[in-house]
């Protein structure tokens, strides 16, 4: 196991919007005085250090410190941080059972939010610009961990709601990092541009990618795209970016919203997901900055999630977008994935068919933490819907229930709660699912719920609980029709044949 | 300055903006012909951060001037919204 510290890291945030170049072995010398701190407060090797930092720099050095001090990290979920209600304290709690971290990490002066105080003990890391350092061989932070060693483990939104750890190992690791360099062509010459966020797969990815091949990284602040987002395309532009990661969400609102005076014609590869794509987001974009030198197909729909480290799919560079159907592919499986597409009894759909999509392979996820593992060549069900043609993987839709909004997942069951409690509905009583709507490139966000008195006042006091409670919009917050929606005839919600309903104007 | 881009930022405005993209479905449709006052902020109308990037998009786009990186928050108000675009719109934007 290897990676390339690249001479500088550069780092673009709402205090430095031009970048600032930090030599890598000063972020190696960092990550080495974060393991010598872990230590020092009783880190062990086989220990999972929970992280909430905010700044890329601090966090790429943290990465690597708890590798360094033979441990795992944590980067914890966004909604550790949304909001001080019961449910978000309950949530949070359930990820310290899991994770049992020995410590938590945080930025010099950051304050914590008040769910995630007084559970663990808190490790504040040195200022930013104190004295280190430099790490003359950042190869040996990672030195002697081995493949089945715990690299980090990420949480997902489980169907219930429930915190689930995806753990990931080195070896997982490294040969979905290897499948993904092989797939793209990624080189030491190529720079990434990500503004990511570290929680989620993609954001850890954008940074693990180009150190395991050598190439550049460019590291944006994911709140300096959030409050700026042409700020991203400028980047790439200023820097000459070669590769970048997106969910379509951004696309979408930079092709409305067009950034001027960019250089894109360095940009050769973008993998884009997180949540649906549809064709039309990715041309429109593509029409929208062809007069900046965005040559044609760079952006390459991608598939995959927590417990497959990141990717099950990509497009091949340069090759021509196919679309069947309406959907978009998102290329072959990578190198080492093997890939089924099953009917509700598990047995193969007739090829071509739509099915429950299963896979395996090196880098597939041995098990949940604090759960039992799967069994050796098992099938992990992805809980995603789609159909293979011509070698090539295309997404259809989902069985789990999450709901994706900007490639953030949300339980549906955890949005129903919030509007049951907030309209003093007994359980059962809101269905919450995601509706793709290829018209306007995007996946809808519905919420039905069974009130008797139903009027704006109420859909307007949901969303402000939902937002509130988890900083999710709510496209849609009505009564079902009827005042029904389906169950089974023991009373169980039915929550996908609710989204079948509302797709046909049914409920 | 054109009448539209100028200082004559009032709630009225603004709700009509927000209406406009609940009729685009960027913003949640309950906002398309619900009751919205110059009380309401960005969150108890059900705006998420994606939304306020694109509310605060629009608005960029129909004053023509810039706005600061910290211009929407979750706890803005519509009524607050509307003076800081009239401040900002006096000073010939954020610099």
């Amino acid at each position: 196991m290897n990676f390339f510290w690249p001479e500088n890291f550069t780092f673009v945030g709402k205090s430095c919007p031009e970048g600032r170049d930090v030599p890598g072995k000063i972020v190696a010398g960092r990550a080495a005085l974060i393991a010598d701190l872990l230590k020092s407060h009783g880190v062990l090797p086989g220990d999972r250090v929970a992280m909430w930092l905010t700044e890329g720099e601090n966090l790429v050095a943290a990465m690597f410190g708890c590798w360094a001090a033979g441990a795992a990290f944590c980067v914890l979920p966004s909604f550790a941080g949304r909001s001080n209600t019961e449910r978000s304290q309950l949530r949070v709690d359930d990820v310290w059972s899991v994770l049992q971290p020995r410590l938590l990490l945080k930025g010099n002066g950051t304050e914590l939010p008040d769910v995630l105080a007084g559970a663990v003990d808190v490790l504040e890391l040195p200022r930013l610009d104190a004295n280190v350092n430099e790490c003359v061989d950042p190869g040996a932070l990672v030195a002697g961990r081995e493949p089945d060693d715990m690299a980090f483990v990420q949480f997902t939104s489980g169907s219930t709601g429930g915190a689930k750890g995806a753990v990931v190992s080195f070896g997982q690791l490294m040969a979905n990092l290897d499948a993904i360099v092989e797939r793209t062509d990624l080189t030491p010459s190529d720079r990434m541009v990500s503004w990511a966020p570290l929680y989620h797969d993609m954001g850890l990815m954008a940074v693990l990618l180009p150190l395991s091949c050598g190439a550049d990284i460019v590291l944006m602040d994911t709140d300096h795209f959030v409050r700026r987002p042409t700020s991203w395309l400028e980047t790439i532009s200023r820097y000459r970016g070669t590769v970048t990661t997106a969910p379509p969400t951004a696309l979408k609102l930079l092709a409305r919203r067009k950034a001027q005076n960019l250089d894109l014609s360095s940009w050769r590869y973008a993998w884009i997901g997180g949540e649906m794509v549809f064709p039309s987001v990715l041309k429109d974009f593509e029409d929208t900055y062809a007069a900046a030198g965005l040559v044609k197909d760079v952006l390459q729909p991608t598939y995959g999630m927590s417990e497959t480290v990141v990717g099950i799919s990509c497009g091949i560079p340069g090759e021509t977008r196919m679309i069947q159907n309406g959907f978009i592919s998102c290329g072959p499986p990578l190198s080492g994935i093997d890939l089924q597409i099953v009917e509700e009894d598990e047995t193969p759909v007739i090829p071509g068919n739509q099915g429950r999509i299963m896979v395996r392979g090196p880098s597939v996820m041995k098990g949940y933490l604090g759960l039992e593992s799967f069994a050796p060549d098992s099938w992990f069900d992805t809980g995603d819907l789609g159909f293979e043609d011509a070698g090539r993987l295309y997404i259809t839709g989902r069985i789990k229930d999450v709901l994706k909004r900007g490639a953030e997942s949300f339980p549906a069951p955890v949005v129903e709660a919030i509007a049951e409690d907030a309209l003093n509905l007994r359980t059962g009583r809101a269905a919450a699912f995601a509706c793709p709507r290829p018209d306007i490139g995007k996946e809808e966000i519905v919420l039905l719920v069974e009130s008797r008195n139903w009027s704006d006042e109420q859909a307007r006091k949901v969303a402000a609980e939902v937002t509130r409670e988890l900083g999710l919009q709510v496209d849609v917050i009505r009564n079902a029709k009827g005042g029904r929606l389906p169950r089974t005839s023991s009373g169980k919600l039915m929550r996908q044949k609710a989204a079948a309903l509302y797709q046909k104007g049914m409920v | 300055m054109d009448q539209q881009s100028g200082t004559n930022w009032t709630e009225e405005r603004v709700i009509g903006i927000l209406r406009e993209l609940a009729k685009e479905e960027d913003l949640p449709k309950h906002l398309v012909a619900g009751p919205i006052t110059g009380a309401d902020t960005v969150e108890t109308m059900g705006i998420d951060s994606l939304g306020a990037v694109w509310l605060t998009d629009r608005i960029e786009a129909e004053a023509n001037i810039p706005l600061p990186d910290d211009f929407l928050e979750y706890d803005h108000s519509i009524a607050t919204i509307a003076q800081r675009m009239n401040t900002l719109a006096l000073d010939g934007g954020f610099k």
